[in-house]
């Protein structure tokens, strides 16, 4: 039973009722012989007075108080309800931009780190290069300097040798063409020599 | 204090209740009106009484006052209490009616009064569904209750709670109400039929005991309504007339030495006593509706 006290006490009740009744004549003979006053006195205009007074405030008041103050609360309770789930849906929110946001944060600083880092890479990738170039370029450089050096050598020397071979050519030839007596000899030789240095003039 | 010749004796119960119950006068200081009485305007003094008051004084087993249609001043106090809940709740309505908090500490205090019979009393013992279409009755039997009893605090008012014509009124109105939401809700029959609990009970014996049974639940549950309206009018008048014996001591010792060590401490008692009036003030106008509230919630959910 939903109820067990208010069931005892009504299954006690028709012994209340009982006793009520065998007392209220005792009550009564108290005011017979005493004509002392009665608490139980029942004043009909009273209970008229005290039915209109009452059921009169029940209508006025449920009228112009209770059905506002009863729509009032309901309606700030539902605001007060309201107002609470907004903040929270509004807390949420906050709660799911804020971790974007840091999140977008952390990776902003990864990105800028690995940026730096492949600027840093990118250009000791390309002072190496130029350093590597500027080495390359250098010994090419070198190279070609030789070479033309070698070259130029070369060829001077492949003139020297061709200029001796024309004028022993010549001198032999002089030689052969006629018969020399001791005196053209010494000509001979002596014009061969100031050819051989006008040819030459400063090449000793 | 009053002239020792004057009075009669202090602890004359006529006199001793004649603080505490209805009256077509006012008791108030001998010095403010002559014999100490302000009588109540009387609608008319021509009117003949519809119980024979003779006959009703040669049957002093009779509780019944003749109705002859004297205004009296538990009624004066009774509209003055349903003015005091006028000049509270309407404004405080108007207040707070479109969903607005209350402000300031007198609106706050009814709101709170309010919210708790609502929340404390109404909702658990009507359920959540039901509860809210039985508050104006609620609020206004809890409110006018107690500005019945607060009124007996008052200086040389009383307290209309402290007659059975008005309790029993109050008691038989939560009874009709009782009666109609719970018919409304069961049916007329079926309300009458939900009194007897349902028991497996053999044929025979079923056509003896179910009549039986009926009656007595029928009779508790009259006697648990009239206990309502006797619950409220003992204490009431228990209180009040402690306190007027107690401060009719005062009166007793007042031409003896004795008074200026009776005084004090009666004083003393009869200040703590107040205290306690002005708590069971609240304490009965909350277990008068609190079981009203219940009554009505069996009637609606019989098991």
């Amino acid at each position: 039973m939903d109820l067990p006290m208010s069931d005892r006490a009504l299954r006690l009740t028709p012994a209340a009722l009982s006793m009520l009744l065998c007392s209220a004549p005792a009550i009564g003979w108290a005011s017979a012989e005493g004509a002392g006053p009665d608490p139980l006195i029942f004043d009909i205009d009273l209970a008229i007075c005290t039915a209109i007074v009452f059921l009169l405030t029940l209508a006025v008041l449920r009228k112009f108080a209770w059905r506002p103050i009863v729509t009032g609360l309901e309606k700030r309770e539902q605001a007060i309800a309201d107002n609470i789930a907004t903040a929270e849906n509004a807390a949420e929110e906050a709660r799911k931009l804020t971790a974007h946001y840091e999140e977008k944060l952390a990776g902003a600083a990864d990105e800028v780190r690995a940026i730096i880092e492949e600027a840093r890479r990118d250009a000791e990738h390309t002072g190496q290069q130029i350093v590597e170039k500027a080495h390359t370029k250098a010994t090419e450089e070198g190279n070609r300097l030789l070479r033309e050096v070698e070259l130029a050598k070369n060829i001077a020397l492949k003139e020297i040798s061709d200029r001796a071979t024309n004028l022993a050519v010549d001198l032999a030839g002089k030689i052969v063409q006629r018969e020399l007596s001791p005196n053209d000899h010494a000509q001979l030789i002596q014009s061969a020599q100031t050819q051989f240095t006008r040819a030459n003039p400063s090449d000793n | 204090m009053e002239d020792p010749s004057h009075a009669v004796d202090p602890f004359d119960p006529h006199h001793l209740f004649g603080h505490v119950q209805d009256a077509p006068h006012f008791d108030v200081p001998q010095r403010l009106a002559e014999e100490g009485k302000i009588k109540v305007w009387q609608l008319s003094d021509a009117f003949e009484p519809f119980v024979d008051l003779q006959l009703m004084e040669a049957d002093p087993n009779w509780h019944l006052a003749p109705f002859d249609l004297s205004f009296t001043k538990f009624m004066l106090l009774e509209i003055i209490a349903a003015l005091f809940l006028v000049v509270f709740f309407i404004p405080l309505a108007r207040k707070i009616a479109d969903g607005s908090p209350a402000k300031g500490k007198w609106a706050n205090m009814l709101e709170v009064l309010l919210v708790f019979i609502r929340d404390e009393v109404a909702r658990p013992t009507i359920g959540r569904h039901d509860a809210d279409r039985f508050l104006p009755f609620l609020w206004t039997m809890f409110f006018f209750v107690l500005g019945c009893n607060l009124l007996g605090l008052a200086p040389w008012a009383g307290s209309a709670t402290g007659a059975l014509a008005t309790t029993f009124t109050l008691a038989m109105i939560t009874f009709g109400m009782v009666l109609i939401t719970g018919m409304a809700r069961q049916g007329i029959l079926g309300f009458w039929k939900a009194l007897v609990p349902h028991m497996e009970l053999p044929f025979v014996l079923a056509i003896f005991l179910i009549p039986m049974i009926f009656v007595l639940e029928l009779a508790g549950l009259l006697i648990k309504h009239v206990v309502l309206a006797v619950r409220l009018l003992a204490n009431m008048v228990a209180g009040h007339l402690v306190l007027a014996v107690l401060l009719a001591f005062i009166l007793a010792s007042a031409s003896h030495i004795a008074f200026y060590g009776v005084a004090p401490v009666v004083l003393a008692g009869a200040t703590a006593l107040t205290l306690l009036e002005l708590f069971v003030a609240f304490l009965q106008a909350y277990i008068f509706t609190f079981l009203s509230a219940l009554f009505i919630g069996t009637a609606i959910h019989p098991h």
